[in-house]
């Protein structure tokens, strides 16, 4: 990841200054949110707009923290987090995601070998929120098992079945779509 | 190390953002992080405006021929005329609003109005200051004969002999310049009035943009407005066709009894923009927040 020249640290650094970081790192941020949104353009819009309105937040309050890209990409990750969670309780499809066995999160590559990219997103486009979620996490932010379930705060085990539940989801879909 | 087909199909998504999205947020972010502390206004793609403003009309009528005088082109600063502003700064009118502060003035108008000047930090790396530039004073003598700008010069008054005005000009490499106006008047009300006669003539008066015993033909043009500033705000855009074309955004704003006006400016050979580089939101933020600083530490 670039690495995006910081802001002054200070409370309220000057709108050039802000304008630069903004150039800097605008790019990054939206591309990540719309992999991580599959592509929908509308709410990758939204999502890059609510980061960095908290960004801009974050400055007038005079915030000390580091604010580059990976800080940035940070709090979008939050606001997609909190967007899949939102979704999926609309849904009410959470606790029946959440609520079956234990799995593994294998490795394994082969149960995707041979199915063409562009179909893989519409693929996952069609999935549980919060399965999207922790393929978002674990494959587009390359988190390890651990990291995704720091991030959506659940523990290693019941995120290990996250991870396997969706990826049967996916191929579910793929061999349902291709009968 | 082979990648995971999932982290593939991520990477297939190519979404490029729009320019209009990019920029349009980047100007509301920019007025939210010189926004009053007490007045937050958290946005939702769906509030931001895109193009007009009661006060920000966007220009909709066709493309208009218009008469254009040499006074533009002293007003964008072209001949960069240093204007020495003696007299001005020996009238020392006091600050009399009490909207914008309740301790007594400490300061001339004319030493306000200079710190609340541009400075290139609030610009950037790319911007040198390159001149002062010439006062408002100036453009209404340049008016005097233009029959339409009779309202305008009536609204003046004797406001422009007596209200401190000054300004800077900045540049940089690639033939793009922003100019910048502060005029400071007595009161609110005469604040008020001027800018309105300005508005009410969408500016031209102000640009010199009348046929009247001018030899240069412009032409108006329609442009996206920059977000809002200020307590009123007006804008203006124009393309002179000298050699080489002349590409002008103009915007006015009132602060509270204080007007500042940003020109962004484009003369570089083959130019299809006038602010290229969204300057304009970035000096207009910058420019507004010192002026309502200055008027209100008095």
């Amino acid at each position: 990841m670039q690495a995006a020249a910081p802001l002054d640290g200070t409370p309220s650094p000057s709108p050039a200054t802000f304008a630069a970081f903004y150039d800097e790192t605008f790019d990054a941020v939206y591309r990540y949110l719309s992999r991580a949104v599959f592509g929908n353009r509308a709410l990758a819009e939204d999502l890059t707009q609510e980061t960095y309105a908290s960004v801009v937040n974050a400055v007038r309050a005079g915030s000390a923290g580091a604010q580059t890209l990976a800080w940035v990409i940070g709090v979008a990750r939050h606001k997609l987090i909190d967007h899949y969670r939102t979704t999926a309780r609309e849904q009410r499809r959470l606790s029946l995601a959440w609520s079956s066995g234990i799995g593994r999160d294998d490795e394994q590559l082969d149960e995707f070998a041979g199915i063409d990219a562009a179909d893989l997103v519409e693929l996952m486009r069609e999935l549980a929120p919060d399965h999207r979620l922790v393929l978002v996490l674990r494959y587009l932010d390359e988190f390890s098992v651990e990291e995704v379930a720091s991030e959506i705060g659940r523990s290693v085990h019941a995120t290990e079945s996250l991870l396997a539940r969706a990826r049967q989801a996916l191929t579910r879909s793929y061999r349902e779509t291709n009968q | 190390m082979k990648q995971h087909p999932v982290r593939a199909a991520f990477e297939q998504v190519q979404d490029a953002p729009s320019r209009e999205f990019r920029d349009t947020l980047r100007a509301q972010l920019l007025a939210d992080l010189v926004a009053p502390i007490a007045t937050p206004t958290p946005q939702t793609a769906q509030e931001i405006p895109l193009t007009d403003t009661p006060n920000n009309p966007k220009l909709t009528r066709g493309r208009t021929l218009l008469g254009i005088a040499a006074a533009v082109i002293v007003a964008v600063g072209v001949t960069a005329v240093v204007v020495s502003q003696d007299d001005n700064k020996n009238e020392s009118v006091p600050a009399t609003d009490p909207t914008t502060t309740d301790a007594a003035p400490t300061r001339s108008d004319s030493l306000i109005a200079d710190a609340a000047l541009l400075t290139e930090d609030d610009l950037g790396s790319s911007f040198r200051l390159v001149a002062t530039s010439a006062d408002l004073a100036g453009e209404k003598n340049l008016q005097a004969d233009v029959p339409e700008c009779a309202e305008v010069l009536a609204a003046h008054g004797d406001l422009l002999d007596i209200a401190p005005s000054t300004g800077r000009r900045f540049a940089n490499d690639q033939g793009q310049a922003l100019v910048q106006t502060v005029v400071i008047f007595p009161t609110l009300e005469d604040a008020t009035r001027v800018f309105e006669a300005y508005a009410a003539d969408d500016g031209k008066c102000a640009v010199g943009a009348y046929s009247t015993g001018f030899d240069v033909t412009a032409v108006a043009v329609d442009f996206a407005p920059p977000m809002q500033y200020g307590d009123q705000q007006t804008s203006f855009g124009v393309n002179t066709p000298l050699d080489p074309p002349q590409l002008s955004h103009f915007v006015w704003v009132q602060v509270g009894r204080a007007m500042v006006r940003i020109i962004a400016h484009n003369e570089a050979e083959g130019a299809t923009e006038a602010d290229p580089l969204g300057m304009l939101d970035i000096a207009l933020a910058a420019a507004v927040e010192s002026l309502a600083a200055e008027l209100a530490a008095g």
